[in-house]
């Protein structure tokens, strides 16, 4: 074998062994001071009974009520209050139901139902956009929203979604917010925050 | 070299080269997911039931006892402006349409469950396939992991 064979061998598997520790580095170190912001901090304040300081309660580590022997970020918890009661108004909504069909999907007995997976995406997607977290690890709205690069989503006529769309949907998400009794100065934070990514969901957004 | 031998080595190249990126594969998807706990709601479905004809509060009140009497059953959201009612339940314990039959079909009031067919869920939102190569690989380490 000539010895440029021979340093291509040696060379590839050193190379795959580079690549495998650059792709699986630990988030631990990162994780030490989490990013946070005052609405982040504010919706883990509420969540908590509205009692004290509110800086620093959004990162707050608190049990799971939902998930037995398990901790969550206060801040996300309140996201994910919220989130839980807008995938039931969607799911009511007609106009936004044939956008999620996961949601009303059967699955089989004791299997994860989309509900769940939903749930926890979108979950991480706010978080992220609220906290400056780097959670949301799904891809990037302005592929998916479009049925050229993303064959799931609408149909070779209706290839994207609208502002008239996305409009009932942060109406849902603040409908949901309002029956879970969270403060209209909130809401609208809340809101401004979505409305940061109609420019990648609605195809007519200015 | 040569030519035999030279194949020979250019498929060892490729299939070390395949299972290495696997390798590495299995092992970020590990990284990622030991530790992790359940998923939050994990079990818990969402079903719902169209009626024919708007319900006076009576028989919201109805429906919604009906439903909270039902094995498995969490949450229940009446929408007026639809005329429909999502409720959630524990699929380990319950069956949706084992709750309709109980408690919608039973109250009298004209309804229609409303179903997803195969063709709806090729479509929408992007949520994580559980049945693809990735989903299944995940599920497979998550196991082994924790």
């Amino acid at each position: 074998m000539k010895t440029k064979s021979k340093i291509c061998l040696i060379t590839i598997p050193f190379a795959c062994i580079l690549l495998f520790f650059t792709s699986c580095h630990s988030d631990k170190k990162d994780m030490t001071v989490l990013p946070t912001t005052p609405l982040y901090d504010t919706l883990g304040w509420f969540i908590q009974g509205a009692t004290g300081q509110v800086s620093g309660q959004g990162t707050k580590m608190i049990d799971d009520p939902d998930n037995e022997g398990q901790q969550i970020q206060a801040g996300r918890l309140a996201i994910r209050t919220v989130v839980n009661k807008a995938l039931g108004v969607i799911a009511s909504d007609n106009r936004l139901a044939v956008y999620f069909p996961t949601l009303l999907a059967e699955v089989g007995n004791g299997n994860t139902t989309g509900l769940a997976h939903l749930l926890n995406s979108f979950t991480d997607f706010v978080q992220t956009a609220v906290s400056k977290q780097d959670v949301y690890t799904g891809p990037d709205m302005k592929t998916v929203h479009n049925h050229a690069t993303f064959a799931r989503f609408g149909s070779t006529e209706h290839p994207t979604s609208d502002k008239k769309d996305f409009d009932i949907f942060v109406g849902d998400v603040a409908q949901a917010a309002t029956e879970l009794n969270v403060p209209v100065s909130v809401i609208n934070q809340l809101g401004a925050l979505l409305y940061t990514t109609e420019g990648d969901i609605a195809s007519d957004a200015d | 070299m040569k030519t035999r031998q030279k194949i020979k080595w250019l498929l060892l190249g490729i299939f070390g080269l395949a299972a290495l990126l696997f390798l590495t594969l299995v092992i970020h998807i590990a990284v990622m997911v030991y530790h992790k706990g359940p998923l939050p709601f994990e079990y818990i479905q969402m079903a719902r039931a169209d009626f024919i004809q708007p319900l006076d509060s009576n028989q919201v009140k109805q429906v919604s006892n009906n439903l909270k009497s039902q094995k498995g059953v969490k949450t229940i959201y009446y929408n007026p402006t639809e005329s429909n009612i999502v409720y959630t339940f524990d699929n380990r314990e319950n069956t949706a349409q084992n709750i309709y039959n109980h408690a919608i079909n039973q109250s009298q009031t004209a309804a229609k469950r409303y179903t997803v067919t195969s063709e709806d869920l090729k479509k929408g939102c992007p949520v994580m396939n559980s049945h693809s190569f990735y989903g299944k690989l995940t599920t497979v380490i998550s196991k082994v992991v924790n």
